[in-house]
């Protein structure tokens, strides 16, 4: 029982990450709630998808890209690869970044200063602690990050504010290209595909049976969505703060001020430590996901339930990535440029993952007797549809509005 | 000759007419004994149509049912597709294969139709692109091609070796990015071009991965993994 | 000189069966490495006949089809990655309404930068935030006001409608900035009393506002 407790907490307080609360952020700041509803959305999809990935490796023991690469061929999986990994490493230059950004308000020193010694200490917590131990210290240290709930309620008793900009148009000021785009960055913020490819992985790390199932809904069907809470948190005080006057969110440091506001230094404490928290956790899960997703499909040993020694490629893989990361944010570039594009693509290529999944759990020969039930088929297809929807206007729309500008 | 030879190319009939491209290669178990495999896999008929994700999803078996607008799209892709046997083929050309019969005249069973003894395996789904797995549970590599190896007379040709690694999988993923994974394989193994290639007479059992009778470390894969062990992970404290 | 295989021929079902044109015992030779014997090179043919096979593999003129698609496929991708630096490029104004629109995205960068300022200034001193927070919040105000006042300086008013433009949103676009600058001296030295330095920036934003909605 503390078990299942536990998991859906780490689930909450992991499900947040430098993504989550720029796009969340931003948003608010442009939209009011009028993009609420994707968060909605968006945690539905990653429920949907968690759940699945999550069984699927369950049933037939075998983690997403393992799938992926089986069901697509070798050619459009090594496409997929590419796509992921590119954007993985993206992803783990943000996380490094995002890091960086709060050691910097926090001491006040550049955050180029904090960069490598961040990311050093990403790897060197990847390389010498057990897995469940990271997932549930950075996860449950992440569920400060509700201070941001209070805060909103502190800000705006009742939520009447806030309910009322919930919409499902964008604003007279705004038009429908942007609020498209953001829309697709708030579902990539939320779908993110590591995170399937961490939870199937870990399925099989952890040595799933049938019997674990039930546990690993709860976890999926009651952590997400918490998760998804804080975000809707985080979107709602920077509605309240921000837009009534004009101001557009473009740094990690403006983030913190309704918590500031609502709760002063205590506030701050909590908040400033639940981004860390939350945003370590997701740096440690992406660094991980390249060399699951580059091992799975070449066939390598990998994980982190074998000594480092059996598993040479794939530790070299996540140092790489991990290398790569800290590299990437040292040129200087802004990591919440960076973070913007890497949930943006990350959106654009859910299809190619999301697709073998959904056939894989639907066959009996892997699933047993667990395949999808036909509602849940249903509401996985139309997923399904508006991912390639949304992966085809991804780079038009990137085009046209300037990425969001 | 290699598995990926085979899968796509294009499939003449007697009269000379195009009429598709090699979408999947049919193995049965009844070749000349293999080491411990036991009966070798020899290449029982090849089905015609792209290979896409249509023949990988599997909807060609009995109860997988789908998200239905999925699972009818990609079944009108797969059923019934035009198999040719081998013995319909007459000759193997460059990237074209010609056959003695016509188009009219090819039959359109599905694999679960056992005409021989010995159940058919169908490589493209149950065979390429398998995790290759060791006796002590280790992850060797995959399959990712096959080579076959022609027979006179007209028998059937025997599946021979397992090809693993880059250099293999290159052949299949083609184009641009195909040739880039070959050239950095080629520098990271010190020149040769050849793929490593496990007999399949150490080929345990094939069931959702492929069991092999030798350690991981026996395989030629290893060499990669080897030269990372040695002079990366093993330099850092505490692997 | 004909390769070996040719007397591996066997009678019977072999029908359509050609040896490689004279030209290509190159090519049987080049597949084929001398130190190997035919039949264990089988499964590249070697270039010799085989009762199953016509001609040698051999590359065809321009590349295989999926190299000939592998180049097409750069092509696009490159177009795709000229697109996207392309769209992060601000271009010149040609226009009096472009220009217009580069005036109010200025005046709407500088307005919610004051705004921050002034947030942060109200923190700063009633003890809300920490010295390195509010210092970093102000600094980072800062690049993106000098940043958006930068680019609107550089670019070239097309005529002299938006000459007046300029020189309408210039000097109250610069008064904000120095107002920043200022907060930020005196939140790195931890003056105290931040909302008194940052009090102009309460009219400025006004003023870049009511701009902002003239003209947007």
């Amino acid at each position: 029982m503390f078990e299942i407790f536990l998991g859906i907490l780490t689930a909450f307080g992991g499900f947040v990450d430098i993504g989550d609360l720029v796009a969340n952020s931003e948003t608010g700041a442009r939209f009011g709630m009028r993009l609420a509803w994707v968060v909605v959305v968006g945690v539905i999809g990653i429920v949907i998808f968690a759940e699945m990935a999550g069984r699927v490796a369950t049933m037939s023991k075998r983690p997403v890209f393992d799938i992926v690469r089986e069901r697509l061929g070798a050619r459009w999986a090594f496409v997929n690869l590419g796509a992921s990994f590119f954007i993985n490493l993206l992803t783990v230059a943000a996380e490094i970044g995002g890091l960086a950004l709060v050691i910097e308000l926090v001491t006040g020193l550049n955050y180029l200063l904090w960069v490598p010694l961040l990311g050093i200490a990403v790897w060197i917590v990847l390389w010498k602690l057990r897995f469940s131990l990271m997932e549930k210290v950075f996860g449950l240290s992440g569920l400060t990050l509700i201070v941001t709930l209070f805060a909103l309620w502190r800000l705006d008793p009742g939520l009447h504010r806030t309910v009322q900009t919930v919409g499902f148009a964008p604003p007279a000021s705004e038009g429908w290209a942007v609020y498209a785009f953001f829309a697709i960055a708030l579902l990539g913020a939320a779908m993110t595909p590591y995170e399937v490819f961490f939870f199937s992985s870990g399925a099989v790390e952890d040595h799933w049976t049938p019997k674990d199932l039930m546990v690993n809904r709860l976890n999926v069907y009651l952590g997400f969505p918490l998760g998804g809470i804080l975000s809707l948190a985080i979107m709602g005080a920077a509605a309240v703060v921000f837009e009534p006057h004009g101001v557009s969110l473009s740094h990690l440091s403006q983030v913190t001020l309704p918590v500031s506001l609502a709760f002063g230094k205590i506030g701050l404490v909590l908040l400033l430590y639940g981004m860390f928290a939350a945003i370590f956790s997701a740096a440690l899960e992406t660094a991980l996901s390249a060399g699951y997703t580059m091992s799975q499909f070449f066939g390598w040993q990998w994980g982190t339930f074998v000594k480092p020694r059996e598993a040479a490629r794939f530790h070299l893989v996540v140092l790489a990535s991990v290398v790569v990361g800290i590299l990437i944010a040292l040129t200087t570039i802004d990591p919440i440029l960076i973070t913007e594009y890497s949930i943006v693509l990350a959106a654009a290529a859910l299809p190619l993952t999301y697709l073998p999944i959904l056939i894989v759990a639907n066959d009996p020969m892997y699933m047993k007797d667990k395949v999808n039930s036909r509602p849940l088929n249903a509401i996985a297809f139309v997923f399904f549809v508006l991912l390639v929807i949304v992966s085809v206007a991804t780079i038009p729309l990137m085009i046209i509005t300037k990425a969001g500008a | 000759m290699r598995l990926a030879d085979l899968i796509d190319s294009r499939i003449v009939d007697a009269d000379g007419r195009d009429i598709g491209r090699v979408g999947d290669v049919w193995l049965i178990q009844n070749g000349p004994p293999i080491g411990v495999f036991g009966a070798a896999l020899t290449v029982d008929a090849l089905v015609i149509g792209r290979f896409g994700l249509a023949s990988r999803a599997g909807y060609e078996r009995e109860g997988v049912r789908g998200p239905a607008p999925i699972a009818w799209y990609l079944r009108r892709r797969t059923a019934h597709r035009q198999v040719v046997r081998w013995s319909d083929v007459l000759a193997i050309e460059e990237g074209r294969i010609r056959l003695r019969l016509r188009e009219g005249d090819l039959g359109r069973p599905s694999i679960e139709d056992v005409r021989t003894t010995g159940r058919r395996v169908s490589a493209g789904l149950e065979l390429l692109d398998r995790q290759l797995v060791d006796p002590d549970g280790m992850m060797a590599g995959k399959v990712d091609d096959l080579a076959i190896e022609l027979k006179d007379g007209g028998a059937p040709p025997v599946v021979t070796e397992i090809l693993a690694g880059p250099g293999a999988l290159a052949r299949r993923i083609g184009g641009t990015p195909g040739a880039w994974l070959a050239s950095v394989d080629a520098r990271l193994r010190g020149g040769s071009r050849d793929p490593a290639a496990i007999s399949f007479g150490v080929v345990a059992r094939i069931d959702d991965h492929v069991t092999l009778t030798v350690s991981r470390e026996e395989v030629a894969t290893f060499g990669f993994e080897e030269w990372v062990r040695d002079h990366v992970i093993e330099k850092i404290p505490g692997s | 000189m004909l390769p070996r295989g040719r007397e591996r021929q066997s009678s019977g079902e072999v029908l359509l069966l050609a040896t490689p044109p004279p030209g290509d015992a190159h090519l049987a030779d080049a597949m084929c490495p001398a130190d190997r014997p035919p039949p264990s090179c089988e499964k590249r043919f070697c270039g010799y006949p085989h009762p199953m096979r016509a001609n040698a593999i051999r590359e065809l003129p321009g590349g295989t089809p999926w190299q000939r698609r592998g180049r097409s496929r750069t092509a696009s991708g490159l177009l795709i990655t000229l697109l996207l630096v392309s769209a992060a490029c601000t271009g010149p104004a040609r226009t009096t309404s472009a220009y217009q629109s580069k005036a109010v995205d200025t005046a709407d960068e500088v307005v919610s930068a004051s705004r921050t300022v002034l947030l942060a200034a109200q923190l700063g001193d009633e003890g809300r935030s920490f010295a390195p927070t509010i210092s970093v919040t102000v600094a980072n105000a800062e690049t993106d006001a000098e940043t958006a006042r930068d680019a609107f300086t550089s670019v070239q008013p097309p005529n002299a409608e938006s000459d007046n433009l300029r020189a309408a949103l210039l000097p109250t676009v610069q008064d904000a900035c120095d107002v920043i600058g200022e907060v930020r001296i005196a939140a790195r030295r931890a003056d105290g009393d931040l909302s008194q330095v940052a009090a102009p920036l309460g009219q400025l934003a006004d003023e870049l506002d009511a701009f902002s909605t003239r003209y947007g």
